[in-house]
């Protein structure tokens, strides 16, 4: 090989040239800027104008108004640390629950193959495509007094269930219901990263099932699991249907707070400053996880 | 639904409950002319012959004009946002109709104060609202009075012209049109409780005597109105340190005591029907008309046969218990108005739509003021009648209105919201 033919293969192939722009933006934030005004339009935007209307004086309808703290007062003074109370323990049992109901679920789902697994997807999905609401009165019509379960068991065995709607276990049950896709897709998602071999490899060296759940398949299906827990507690803190159709008054979410605040309380600045609350609440929640885990180097980025 | 409960309507418990509650409307002062409500104005027919013939003119009137906006908004309760109603007034005009139903009082006038009255053109709420708030803001316009003060012909006693919250506060201009109204109180199952205990009882027998056994149809306003009521005095005007003392008392009791809170009337309808729970708190007729329609006339709106001292008068020696609500349908102050918003008022007033109005609302039915003309009156069914408690000439239904204030402005609201929400959150501690 000749010294101009190696010098041309050690040559660094020379890069393309990045084009670069007049007013030196990346092209990569050009591309984004379609979507970056979006998100300021209707997501910070909003957020911002909830985030001002919560320090107006209680009666405003406009903004201009001398900011005031009376909002957050009022709340720490009044019961709403009930409704704050509820809706974390429903976002956090109902979490725990969907946990349990899903990874192993999973892990079933994950061993279907073919047009089955199709099939059980489909059945998974399809209640998606149904109104929440509409799902959730079903359920009324089936757990209430003189309801189809109530009717059923009547008929065949004289024995009555009376209402098992209005208490705290239906609302759980509601909210596990209607975001069991919520848990159950992200946690397939991180079984996929589950290599078979790694599992037959640490039952060859003589792992038990639950040191290869432990120390195999958890720690990689882990980004999954995670994603579904964040996603399902987040939606969950702003569970509001469920306690309405399933609790019948029988606890107020802070989500139930908030509507009534922007309806027939007619105070918006309240409302709004309950929702800011809500949004600490649920980016801390979130800060907090992420600030325990590298989801990069979970999903092999790094 | 229980097709047995058609022969229930018929129990002597019933016939019973609805003779005495002649008899108690009568010994109130509620004099026979009034009873008879349906009888109406002398008029009446007079006034539906004219709401026709004006309605033609109007769709005349609308074909010969040009450049005008043929889109119509509408901001309402339901009833007049279902097809049934708008429908026939879209294809007789070549208009386009787009109704929002309101979800409060409070929060449509906002929407116009907010800037709504560029976007609406005919606003449709609870009497008091255009009198105090919308006109004095200059939200509302008024209506050509010569035009449409015959129409108030069609009305029940009780409605005719010249009416008190349908005039602004001088008596010169005319702000809307009266159409759906009711008596509220409590609902309650003739199965599970006697009504003439929860009449002659008020609220309290309700709230303390039937602890853990009721429901509370959760519209937080009339929640609030009612708690006044039960607490011996009337919302609509200012209230003293003691007076808020015992409605913080009473508002507490009343979700403490209560079974369920819903704002589902059908659902707490259905719950009476199962016997789930005995009543609900408030009621109305428009809660319970629609299961009545379907044979379950055990369920009846009960009005309190004593009011607070305040409502005592010599007419009215046990004063008045319940509150009734008047829907007023009037002209939004559009910056860029449409003839079909005035064109909709008097379609309204044609006996079909009026009918309408009053029985294709989805889930209720509910009286109009119209049903004083004979040609209203005779369209709706005996079963329709017996939804919304109609009675003998409409006596029942008038017995019921008697003993009702009206609906108005309760200046203490937010400060009665906040103890009404504290309350509600406080039953999950």
């Amino acid at each position: 090989m000749t010294e101009a033919a190696i010098e041309t293969l050690t040559q660094e192939p020379e890069r393309p040239r990045r084009k670069i722009l007049p007013w030196k933006l990346s092209e990569g934030f050009v591309a984004a800027l379609p979507i970056i005004i979006l998100l300021f339009i209707g997501f910070i935007g909003p957020m911002a104008l909830v985030l001002i209307y919560s320090f107006m004086p209680r009666g405003s309808f406009s903004i201009p108004e001398s900011p005031s703290l009376e909002n957050y007062v009022d709340i720490v003074e009044q019961d709403f640390y009930i409704s704050f109370g509820w809706s974390l323990f429903l976002a956090f049992i109902s979490v725990v629950i969907l946990l349990i109901a899903c990874y192993p679920l999973a892990v079933a789902l994950r061993r279907v193959k073919g047009r089955r697994a199709h099939l059980l997807t489909l059945l998974i999905v399809a209640p998606l495509f149904v109104a929440e609401n509409i799902r959730l009165q079903g359920w009324v019509l089936f757990f209430d007094k003189g309801g189809f379960l109530d009717g059923a068991l009547k008929v065949v065995t004289g024995l009555e269930t009376g209402s098992l709607v209005n208490n705290v276990p239906a609302i759980v049950f509601g909210i596990c219901y209607i975001y069991l896709p919520f848990m159950l897709f992200p946690i397939l998602l991180g079984l996929g990263n589950v290599p078979r071999e790694a599992r037959e490899a640490a039952y060859d060296l003589g792992g038990s099932r639950w040191r290869v759940f432990r120390d195999i398949e958890l720690p990689l299906a882990m980004p999954g699991i995670l994603i579904g827990s964040l996603l399902c507690f987040v939606i969950s803190l702003g569970a509001f249907n469920e306690a309405k159709f399933l609790g019948k008054g029988v606890i107020v979410t802070v989500a139930q707070d908030i509507e009534s605040a922007f309806t027939f309380g007619q105070n918006w600045p309240r409302g709004s400053a309950l929702s800011v609350l809500m949004i600490v609440l649920a980016g801390s929640a979130v800060w907090l996880a992420m600030r325990r885990v590298n989801l990069d180097r979970m999903l092999g980025k790094r | 639904m229980n097709s047995g409960n058609i022969f229930r309507s018929f129990s002597s418990s019933r016939r019973q409950f609805l003779k005495q509650s002649a008899a108690l409307a009568a010994a109130v002062g509620v004099a026979p002319a009034a009873l008879s409500a349906a009888a109406g104005r002398a008029n009446a027919a007079t006034g539906a012959a004219y709401a026709d013939e004006l309605w033609e003119k109007t769709k005349a009137d609308l074909a010969g004009m040009s450049d005008i906006r043929m889109d119509l908004n509408l901001h309402s309760w339901e009833g007049y946002t279902e097809e049934p109603v708008l429908d026939p007034f879209s294809r007789q005009t070549g208009s386009n109709v787009n109704p929002q139903m309101l979800i409060s009082d409070p929060a449509a006038v906002n929407n116009l104060r907010g800037g709504g009255t560029s976007t609406w053109d005919v606003i449709n709420l609870n009497n008091s609202w255009q009198r105090n708030q919308l006109f004095p803001e200059g939200l509302i316009t008024p209506l050509d009075k010569d035009k449409f003060a015959p129409l108030y012909d069609m009305n029940v006693a009780g409605f005719e012209w010249p009416y008190h919250w349908a005039l602004d506060q001088s008596g010169e201009h005319l702000l809307g049109m009266l159409q759906r109204y009711g008596p509220a109180g409590l609902a309650v199952s003739t199965d599970a409780v006697d009504p003439q205990t929860i009449e002659s009882g008020g609220y309290m027998e309700m709230i303390e005597g039937a602890k853990g056994q009721y429901g509370i149809l959760d519209y937080e306003n009339w929640v609030i109105m009612h708690t006044c009521m039960a607490s011996g005095f009337i919302p609509f005007r200012e209230h003293t340190a003691d007076e808020m003392a015992k409605f913080e008392e009473n508002i507490f009791k009343l979700f403490e005591n209560a079974k369920k809170v819903s704002d589902d009337q059908a659902a707490l309808a259905r719950d009476m029907i199962t016997g789930e729970i005995i009543g609900t708190y408030p009621g109305s007729v428009y809660t319970v008309s629609a299961a009545r329609l379907e044979g379950e006339t055990q369920l009846v709106n009960v009005v309190p046969a004593e009011g607070p001292e305040e409502t005592k008068t010599a007419e009215r020696p046990n004063g008045q218990g319940g509150i009734v609500w008047i829907e007023i349908t009037s002209l939004v102050n559009n910056p860029n108005p449409t003839p079909l918003a005035e064109a909709f008022l008097i379609y309204c007033h044609t006996p079909e739509a009026a009918y309408k109005v009053a029985a294709k609302a989805p889930g209720t039915l509910n009286p109009v003021v119209q049903m004083g003309a004979p040609e209203v009156l005779s369209q709706f069914s005996q079963d329709e009648l017996e939804a919304v408690h109609w009675g003998e000439e409409g006596s029942w239904l008038a017995s019921l209105v008697d003993r009702c204030v009206d609906f108005d402005i309760n200046p203490d609201y937010d400060a009665m919201h906040d103890l009404y929400t504290q309350a509600k959150r406080a039953r999950g501690a």
